[in-house]
């Protein structure tokens, strides 16, 4: 903290930001996060995105004053590379400012508000001894009333709301009897919690303040005396734990979670060398204590696996002996499959992880690396600062949790393409090994024998479509985030042309991986927003996607088509697209580039893909997804 | 532990809450007497008393906590 604040005195902010995110990481104490909250305020938010981290309009307000956790949360905040732009509410604010249009709230224009709504206003409402039904009807009406004001303020202004669950703060009168008896504390708010959770709209998002208060005991989150004296929602030794939910959850909005494991073999997925101690002599799976924890990782990692999240292995091993124990051992429940990359050599692991990264064109802040050996993790974390380096400690049986306590994986909704990422990441493995066995570029494509379907945004898919832009920062042209409810509304509105694109080839289904959507006013079609998936890289899908939009372009009278090019640091590689397009540049300054083409002259460009153009609604195939099994 | 040393380290806990340079307190310093001293950063100087001191407050003392010589009392009674 001294050494902090030498560096703010002598203007070394580059220094003073880069301790800064260290010390608000590893900081634990309500007094501590706080200071360092203020020294982050005071810097400002100007100097905070020139060093490398990214501003956010963020908005706390409701349950009681929630004051006191803006200067913490700023700093967890930082911690995690984001310098919020901070409103916070006073005491009783909540839902008002989210119904008045004309609110302090609305006004600051937030692009997440974090709404810390308590159990005692709706404590309030319950009559011991109501029946099933009227606390039915309660929860039904409180829900409705809090989703309600959360929906009003999404779709007036665009913000994504976080609402919290809500956790039981005392001891229970009844005991067990209380889950015979809908009007107790603790089913009332079970059932509430419940509902909340089935009813909250894309665009609603939730803190499980009730899942911490119950693992942290309701005493370590909420202190009563606080709460009378001065409406405070949390008590101070739970506010690290409070912001670090906020944040992972703030992370996964801005698509900034983390996409794949990188995963050391000897005592990380199972106990023993295997060089050493062969297959038969490896810990894993019934007999010991320790093979039954390193059975449950590999069960807790199959879960992620499943979820969306990526697995790789990094390991220091002869590669014939590490795939012969992961092929035969009984026990293992990751299999070859499983993984999208299997680097097991005697090369330094920093040199393996690069390359893993490159091979999914993913950059290195989309990894969590897990080592048992802590020189490794120290090599890592000095050679790849970007990549995450949790400490694992040296029992495997707690490796689950330091994982899921780093909430790196956090996300705010899980499709089925999710389940199907790892299945994409391999075909696209193959797709590219056969690339090089291929000669010429065309018989490649044509090899590939791949199939689109090209359709304007449907329901369905909003949730992924919604997903795909905001995390897409390669292949993207003009790098806009958006929120689903904007989606929606392109959808329905006329003067819009929208399209998603999923494609399969013979190696596999890629699920939606392009989006699309524009403008027309005036006889003249802006390009608001063009991105794909790196998973289709130079398929040609990008020149299939604009045979459609020209055919549609003419159809509907457009006469000139608009491209826009907002140059990021992530997305050079579309930034000839247009011209390559046949697109003349038409205005530049230093935020973008704006391209025109002339629909008249316009050639239609070569592909390779089959296409498919369904009406949404009136669907004569089943989806793409489950056709191919 | 002496009445001085309380009101020090208490003078500390106080400046470094509201982001002063320094601040004297004597038995008789009041909130009002301080810039910045409001019921939100009493809440905090409290958690922080708690903290430094290891003491436990009651609801009902939290109100007049914002007077010097009633905190320091307080602590030194343990």
């Amino acid at each position: 903290m001294k050494e902090l604040k030498r560096l703010i005195s002598s203007d070394d902010q580059a220094a003073a930001w880069q301790r800064l995110r260290t010390l608000a990481t590893a900081s634990g104490s309500y007094s501590e996060l706080r200071s360092l909250g203020r020294l982050a305020a005071a810097l400002g938010v100007e100097s905070g995105t020139a060093h490398g981290l990214q501003s956010l309009r963020l908005a706390l307000v409701g349950g009681g004053t929630p004051e006191l956790l803006a200067d913490p949360l700023r700093a967890a905040c930082v911690g995690s590379g984001i310098v919020p732009e901070l409103h916070v509410g006073g005491y009783g604010d909540f839902p008002g400012e989210l119904l008045n249009p004309d609110s302090a709230l609305a006004r600051f224009a937030p692009r997440i508000v974090i709404v810390l709504n308590t159990s005692h206003e709706l404590l309030g409402r319950l009559e011991f001894g109501a029946d099933r039904d009227a606390i039915d009807a309660i929860v039904a009406q409180e829900c409705q009333a809090m989703l309600g004001a959360a929906r009003a303020f999404n779709e007036r202004t665009g913000a994504e709301v976080v609402l919290h669950t809500l956790p039981v703060l005392d001891e229970s009168q009844f005991g067990g009897l209380a889950w015979k008896i809908p009007g107790a504390a603790d089913n009332f708010l079970a059932r509430f919690n419940v509902s909340l959770g089935e009813q909250a709209p894309p665009s609603v998002h939730l803190i499980d303040a009730a899942g911490m208060a119950a693992r942290l005991g309701s005493r370590n989150w909420f202190d009563p005396r606080f709460w009378y004296h001065a409406r405070q929602p949390l008590c101070f030794a739970a506010v690290r734990a409070w912001s670090d939910a906020v944040t992972a959850l703030v992370r996964a909005i801005l698509g900034l979670s983390r996409k794949a494991v990188i995963l050391d073999l000897d005592n990380t997925l199972w106990g023993g060398v295997v060089g050493d101690d062969g297959v038969e002599g490896l810990k894993l799976g019934e007999g010991t204590g320790d093979g039954e924890a390193f059975k449950a990782f590999q069960l807790h990692l199959r879960h992620l696996r499943q979820s969306g999240i990526l697995l790789a292995i990094c390991s220091k091993n002869e590669e014939s002996i590490a795939l012969d124990a992961i092929d035969r051992h009984p026990e293992m429940v990751l299999r070859r499959d499983d993984f999208v990359a299997i680097k097991a050599n005697w090369r330094a692991k920093p040199d393996n992880i690069r390359e893993i990264a490159t091979q999914l064109d993913l950059g290195l802040d989309a990894f969590v690396f897990v080592d048992d050996n802590p020189a490794e993790r120290d090599l890592v974390r000095r050679e790849l600062p970007a990549v995450a380096v949790p400490e694992m400690g040296d029992d495997p049986a707690y490796f689950a949790d330091v994982l899921s306590r780093g909430r790196w994986f956090e996300r705010i909704s899980i499709t089925e393409e999710d389940g199907r990422r790892t299945e994409a990441y391999r075909s696209r493995a193959r797709a590219a090994a056969s690339q090089e066995a291929a000669t010429d570029l065309p018989a490649y494509l044509r090899s590939l024998e791949m199939k689109a379907v090209i359709r304007p945004f449907e329901a369905i898919s909003m949730e992924r479509i919604t997903q795909l832009t905001n995390k897409t920062n390669q292949f993207n042209l003009t790098t806009r985030r958006v929120v689903q409810s904007e989606m929606e509304r392109f959808a329905r509105d006329a003067s819009w042309i929208t399209y998603s694109v999923r494609l399969r080839d013979r190696f596999g289904d890629h699920g939606l991986i392009s989006v699309f959507f524009g403008e027309i006013r005036a006889a003249q079609l802006t390009i608001e927003g063009w991105l794909m998936s790196c998973r289709v890289l130079k398929r040609g899908v990008e020149q299939a996607l604009f045979a459609v939009v020209l055919e549609e372009a003419r159809r509907r009278g457009v006469e000139e088509i608009i491209g826009i090019y907002r140059p990021t640091d992530r997305n050079a590689l579309v930034r000839d697209m247009y011209g390559d397009l046949g697109f003349e540049k038409a205005a530049e300054c230093a935020r973008e580039v704006r391209f025109r083409l002339e629909v008249a002259s316009a050639r239609k460009p070569e592909h390779f893909i089959a296409l498919a153009m369904e009406q949404p609604g009136r669907r004569s195939t089943p989806p793409l997804e489950q056709s191919v099994q | 532990m002496q009445q001085q040393e309380v009101l020090s380290r208490l003078g500390e806990i106080v400046s470094e809450v509201l982001q002063l340079d320094h601040v004297e307190l004597d038995m008789t310093t009041t909130a009002d007497q301080i810039d910045g001293w409001d019921s939100v950063s009493t809440i905090e100087i409290m958690v922080a008393v708690e903290e430094a001191f290891g003491i436990r407050l009651k609801t009902g003392e939290m109100a007049s906590m914002s007077n010097v010589g009633i905190l320091v009392n307080r602590i030194l009674a343990g």
